[in-house]
């Protein structure tokens, strides 16, 4: 196996390398599939690549290779909206108290705008319980100009912008199924601003998730592995009320058939109420040594964006 | 005098019109006989018709021209249209049988009669003016020849024995539209006819006058303004009312500046959604790219009631709405306007936050990109303007991308986003989701689409 996991190491980064310059994404629309079926609350779930999107000090607990690609489309059915998400991520363990990863991710609007983000990643254990993380990450942000902002000041240095920011997490885990989460995301101010400032705001995120290792639903259906989770975060923007900074995320992931079938529910809420709900599921299969999974999200705004079909992700996953 | 008969002529003219509206215009007639070598207008009396045997005249004798004539200027008229004919039987329709079309021309009964009094209508007096075939049928449509007949000679086609020809049948007098320049040439041909000389009174009446929109005099009305605001107003009806503390402190000299609201003659590429390449109207309001700090209502006169309605633009689905001039693109920004009709004028209520010109067209059916904003950035110096949408009452709401409500933009913002939220605060830069409803048609669409922010 050990082979293969440089092969894969190589091809990430190929990927990484070709896929657009290193850039970031600055505000939250739900990452990967798996979280996003969870509702968006995985802070102190943080195992698996995903992790680095929410708090890189899940990177410490990382046991095997991990490499997850995903793709989605947000606000599907909708005229004149064509808005696609994607992301590249891979996570490896170091040592035995430490593991680090790299991502790529990419928001963009059809003929209009384009932002990316590029992390790379270390956690570390620093106790039997406590892990803690950082993350550095490069963001950029680009426009298809037209011909009107062409000939607009903000854009007199070219339609690209960039910055540096970073993120730090803390994991604590007081008892073997309690996890709490701590993390701030982009905590460096980041000016991506061209003719003005504009800072990408500090997010801050507390996270805690509860596990059960096993449980009989009505004496028939076994199910492994269950992890609810809930996150508060605070967004330290200079623009709208409470309820447009603070975000409520809560989300439930059980397994099904021997750990072969997850299923996933959650939603995010604001100050004025549910803002979105959410539905995952997927399908894992071990083939050469190596874990494959295919998780499916289905994301739906309620009293928001109307007449949309919703956002749908799909992404591949392998640990090996 | 050539060979043959004469006929003396004399011409009445009835202007059927208001007396109000005499001052306004007028129908000046005028003759002319070349044949006598005079110009006796002051009678308006033809003293002869020349009884020319070859005034209708056949094809292979080319035509003599009708050498009398009637001028008829119409001065500060649109339009009117005319009937001529003559009287002799006023009080009792002849019979077809005995005096067919001749009654036209004739007071005494002719030998054979065969006694036409013709005329014809040109707009272009030097041209020579060709005859029918003699005996025939002096009216044929080649030559546009028409009878002049009595007024209650309105033949039977069906009645055996009828003497009338084609049209002369069956149209009985003559009603026309004239243009500006009308000339009436008259001929006769009497050489079949048996009297020497014949006299008859040719009647001439005006109808459906209506007087020329006039050339619009440019109207421009001015007012030193302060921050109490103010409306101004001009004759043709169109205001423009600008409430209390509008304005920006820079834009204000010593805490007033002038507003002048103006009508206009210049011309540009027409928008794409214009039906027509000429604009209704075009106003200027200025001064140029003036800023409101608070929404200012503007009614624009377009045109009268009548003229939309009945016109071409009822039934081709046609709409009439107000374009902003975006002079630095050469372009149009679809504002809309509600359709206001007043007093038989046709307004167009708006509402602006910028100055400029504004011209109104009639527009074609709008399509659900003509609701969109032409600018898809926003920046602190450049707003999405969405179209069309005065009178809409609608609601446009802002997303951001996880779908969090943003800013609601409504009339009272003139439909445009700026990039702040609720508070005013400009957003940050990225991608943002807006959605409205519009009433297309008579039914309800929803109109998506995307906006980026930059800074």
């Amino acid at each position: 196996m050990r082979k293969y996991r440089y092969a894969i190491l190589i091809s990430l980064f190929t990927v990484l390398t070709v896929a657009g310059p290193s850039e970031a994404a600055f505000k939250d629309p739900g990452w990967g599939a798996r979280p996003t079926g969870m509702g968006g609350a995985f802070t102190a779930v943080a195992d698996d690549s995903n992790t680095m999107f929410f708090n890189p000090a899940g990177l410490a607990n990382i046991k095997t290779y991990d490499a997850c690609a995903m793709h989605a489309g947000l606000f599907t059915g909708l005229d004149e909206v064509s808005i696609g998400l994607s992301l590249v991520s891979f996570a490896m363990p170091l040592h035995n108290s430490g593991g680090a990863g790299i991502s790529w991710t990419n928001l963009n609007a059809r003929d209009l705008y384009n932002e990316n983000a590029f992390t790379v990643a270390y956690g570390h254990r620093f106790l039997p319980n406590l892990s803690g993380g950082v993350g550095l990450k490069y963001l950029g942000q680009g426009y298809t100009l037209d011909r009107y902002a062409e000939e607009d000041e903000v854009f007199k240095d070219g339609d690209y912008s960039d910055a540096f920011t970073a993120d730090l997490g803390l994991l604590y885990k007081p008892q073997s199924d309690i996890t709490l989460a701590l993390s701030g995301i982009n905590v460096i101010p980041a000016d991506i601003g061209r003719q003005y400032e504009d800072i990408v705001p500090t997010v801050i995120r507390a996270g805690a998730a509860y596990r059960i290792p096993n449980m009989v639903i009505m004496d028939q259906l076994p199910v492994r592995n269950i992890v609810t989770a809930v996150d508060f975060s605070w967004r330290f923007q200079d623009w709208g009320d409470t309820e447009d900074k603070l975000t409520v995320n809560m989300g439930v992931e059980a397994w099904l058939l021997d750990e072969m079938l997850p299923v996933r529910a959650g939603a995010d809420l604001s100050g004025s109420g549910i803002k979105n709900i959410a539905l995952g599921t997927g399908f894992l299969k071990e083939i050469s040594e190596v874990e494959m999974s295919i998780d499916y999200s289905f994301m739906l705004p309620v009293n928001s964006v109307r007449d949309t079909y919703g956002s749908h992700r799909v992404s591949l996953s392998g640990k090996f | 005098m050539k060979k043959s008969r004469i006929i003396l002529l004399t011409v009445f003219c009835l202007l059927m019109i208001p007396a109000a509206l005499l001052a306004a215009y007028s129908v000046e007639l005028n003759y002319r006989d070349d044949i006598e070598g005079e110009d006796p207008a002051e009678n308006l009396t033809f003293p002869f018709i020349e009884a020319d045997d070859n005034a209708i005249t056949d094809e292979d004798n080319p035509h003599i021209p009708a050498d009398q004539y009637l001028a008829i200027t119409l001065e500060g008229l649109y339009e009117a249209e005319m009937e001529i004919y003559t009287n002799n039987f006023p009080e009792e329709s002849p019979s077809t049988d005995e005096w067919g079309y001749q009654y036209g021309g004739m007071v005494n009964r002719p030998r054979r009669g065969r006694a036409e009094l013709l005329w014809r209508l040109s707009n272009q007096p030097g041209r020579l003016i060709p005859g029918g075939r003699p005996g025939e049928e002096p009216s044929s449509d080649r030559f546009e020849w028409k009878y002049i007949k009595d007024k209650a000679d309105i033949d039977i086609p069906e009645a055996e024995g009828d003497q009338s020809w084609d049209e002369a049948q069956n149209a009985g007098y003559t009603r026309v539209s004239l243009s500006t320049e009308t000339y009436i040439f008259f001929e006769g041909n009497f050489f079949q006819a048996g009297a020497g000389e014949y006299n008859t009174v040719v009647h001439l009446d005006f109808y459906e006058i209506t007087p020329v929109d006039p050339e619009p005099e440019l109207e421009s009305v001015s007012m030193e303004m302060d921050q109490s605001g103010g409306t101004l107003t001009m004759e043709n009806g169109s205001y423009l009312q600008i409430p209390e503390n509008s304005f920006y402190d820079e834009d204000l000299n010593d805490g007033k500046i002038t507003i002048t609201l103006s009508e206009s003659t210049e011309t540009f590429k027409a928008p794409r959604q214009a039906a027509d390449e000429e604009p209704v109207r075009t106003y200027r309001i200025e001064p140029e790219n003036l800023r409101l700090r608070r929404t200012a209502e503007l009614q624009l006169y377009a045109m009268p009631t009548a003229e939309f309605r009945t016109g071409a633009a009822v039934m081709n689905n046609r709409g009439i709405k107000i374009f902003l001039r975006d002079r630095r693109f050469d372009e149009w920004e679809l504002e809309g306007g509600e359709d206001s009709p007043l007093d038989g004028k046709l307004f167009l209520k708006g509402s602006l936050r910028e100055f400029g010109t504004r011209a109104i067209y009639q527009t074609k059916p709008l399509t659900d990109d003509d609701f969109r904003p032409r600018k898809r950035i926003v920046t602190p110096n450049s707003e999405a303007v969405f179209q069309a949408l005065d009178g809409q009452n609608t609601k446009i709401k802002i997303y951001d991308v996880t779908g969090r409500e943003v800013r609601r933009i409504g009339s009272d913002d003139n439909y445009t986003w700026n990039g702040s939220d609720r508070r005013g605060n400009f957003v940050e830069s990225g991608i943002y989701i807006y959605q409205f409803k519009v009433e297309i048609e008579g039914s309800t669409k929803l109109i998506s689409g995307t906006l980026a922010v930059a800074k």
